[in-house]
């Protein structure tokens, strides 16, 4: 497995997706100082809250890039077959290409995190070491959306379709709690009880990836309880291991041709 | 080398489009964005399009806001009232987004207060920022400010200085607040938090004016006490000072010690020439 894993992180290096992910980011070093001219007061917290999103942004495109291009060669281009005549198993396979991709993307995070860090000493004066917080919460959200894409390789032979499922679990993850949150409101009480309970299906279904937004209680360092920050971690990572067990044990079963 | 020279084709395409094109489309869109405002929807629904990126947006909203206010201000000579409108629509969106941002309370709240006089929602948003910052002084200055000056709610303005001096350890702020209740009648709660900051003010030329203060407010005070003798064993109330001393209810009129005279207004309170400013003020037309 571990050759496998360093065989991921090595095509993700060589991966366009990974160069153009590098030019993003020097885009976004240059739009900090633009970003950081329009603001009235509290210049620094807009620029973490900046910072945090854009570490977030380059970290999940990457990552949502390194899937898509993968799952199309191995898919399409008939690599997989390749590699599976290779003498390793199926399970290493998943489970190889799913910690490459995580790797690359947490080395990516973490990069952009430090660079963030740092130009936020250089231009206020000031190490907030809180910006390290929002590391693991990107990373096992991006995980979570990777062991996705992994599953659903089992259902469908098109890495199109397979990264759009992607997309729209993201899309409804990260809306799921302000969803859920809006039905209980006086607003909501319109909506018919059909919708409503599809909702509330959908919220205990669907990865809540809400929970792993805490950019602005950690730009102004509010409300981070440590028991919630970590109950978030765990209930990411039981979800991540849920989903690459069933990923596995699928992908073990598929007959390839 | 082809492809560097591909790439500088592009980029003088690139500006050759955008110099004939952007400047004309910007003039319509400039004067469309005057006339229609802001594009937003609702806070729920924003929120929703935000994905993760709620605190981004707040920021580009209050941008938005800002540039809109500015360019409304080329075309017209005073802000129209249907921009208030704008105002406290991008304030629900960017602080529903963000509830800790700074900017949008600052900007939303003066120019509701003075540009648009909707005093309402202007205490809305500052009892908001309130609500989110509470150790923030500003907020709390801001709504003492709006209580005393446009809606003359002495009290509840008295209020809120007296909590934006403790929040900001501000003597100056503390006489202020103390201004503020004698103005709305409660001297000794003025003269209550003149003592408190007597004994914590370290430095002496302050602590000198503010028993200046205190000496004033006392005189006031022994004058509304003999009011209320006065009204108790009179019935009516008394039409000027020099009544009550007639009348054995004051020994004499106490002096006012920034150098002005003590009367009664036609709302009954007491009041100085002086308006408890320095002489000076006073003799230029400051009364």
């Amino acid at each position: 497995m571990t050759r496998m894993i360093l065989l991921t992180l090595k095509e993700s290096v060589k991966e366009r997706a990974f160069y153009g992910t590098l030019i993003v980011f020097l885009f976004s070093i240059g739009l900090y100082f633009i970003v950081n001219s329009f603001t009235m007061f509290e210049p620094e917290r807009v620029m973490l809250i900046y910072s945090l999103s854009t570490v977030e942004i380059i970290s999940l495109l990457l990552v949502f890039f390194l899937v898509f291009t993968f799952l199309n060669e191995d898919l399409s281009k008939k690599s997989l077959e390749y590699l599976l005549s290779l003498p390793i198993k199926r399970w290493e396979y998943v489970a190889g290409r799913f910690l490459g991709i995580s790797l690359s993307g947490f080395v990516v995070l973490f990069v952009t995190t430090v660079v963030f860090f740092l130009m936020h000493y250089i231009v206020f004066g000031v190490f907030y070491f809180k910006m390290f917080l929002h590391i693991p919460l990107i990373f096992v959200m991006s995980m979570m959306i990777i062991s996705f894409a992994f599953l659903l390789i089992n259902a469908s032979k098109r890495p199109v379709l397979i990264a759009f499922l992607v997309l729209f679990i993201y899309a409804i993850g990260i809306n799921l709690d302000d969803a859920v949150q809006f039905l209980g409101t006086k607003k909501a009480a319109s909506i018919p009880y059909f919708s409503k309970l599809l909702v509330k299906i959908a919220y205990y279904v669907f990865p809540n990836l809400s929970f792993f937004d805490m950019k602005i209680p950690i730009s102004y360092g509010i409300g981070i309880n440590p028991e919630h920050y970590v109950l978030v971690l765990i209930y990411g990572l039981i979800y991540t291991g849920f989903i690459m067990l069933f990923a596995v044990i699928l992908f073990n079963r598929k007959e390839i041709k | 080398m082809k492809r560097f020279f591909l790439i500088g084709i592009l980029l003088v395409f690139f500006l050759f489009i955008n110099r004939t094109f952007v400047p004309k489309i910007s003039r319509y869109r400039k004067i469309q964005k005057g006339e229609a405002g802001l594009f937003l929807l609702s806070p729920d629904a924003e929120k929703f399009i935000s994905l993760d990126y709620e605190g981004l947006r707040s920021f580009w909203v209050t941008l938005d806001l800002r540039v809109f206010l500015a360019t409304l201000l080329e075309t017209h000579p005073y802000f129209p009232k249907w921009a208030g409108d704008v105002v406290y629509k991008a304030y629900r969106v960017a602080s529903f987004l963000n509830p800790y941002y700074f900017d949008i309370y600052y900007i939303a709240s003066l120019n509701l207060m003075w540009d648009f006089k909707r005093y309402s929602d202007a205490e809305e948003v500052l009892k908001r920022a309130i609500q989110y910052m509470p150790r923030n002084w500003l907020w709390h200055f801001f709504l003492s400010f709006e209580y005393f000056y446009f809606l003359k709610k002495y009290d509840l303005a008295a209020e809120h200085m007296k909590i934006a001096a403790k929040l900001k350890h501000s003597a100056l702020l503390a006489s202020l607040a103390a201004r503020l209740y004698y103005s709305s009648g409660r001297t000794e709660i003025a003269l209550s938090i003149l003592d408190n900051q007597i004994r914590n003010t370290q430095n002496e030329n302050w602590k000198k004016e503010l028993l200046k203060r205190k000496k004033a407010l006392l005189a006031v005070l022994k004058i509304e006490r003999a009011i209320e003798m006065y009204e108790r064993k009179e019935g009516k109330k008394p039409r000027t000072l020099d009544v009550l001393v007639e009348k054995g209810y004051l020994k004499k009129i106490p002096q006012d010690p920034y150098g002005g005279r003590f009367y009664i207004d036609k709302n009954g309170n007491v009041k100085s020439t002086s308006n408890f400013t320095e002489k000076r003020e006073s003799e230029n037309g400051h009364e």
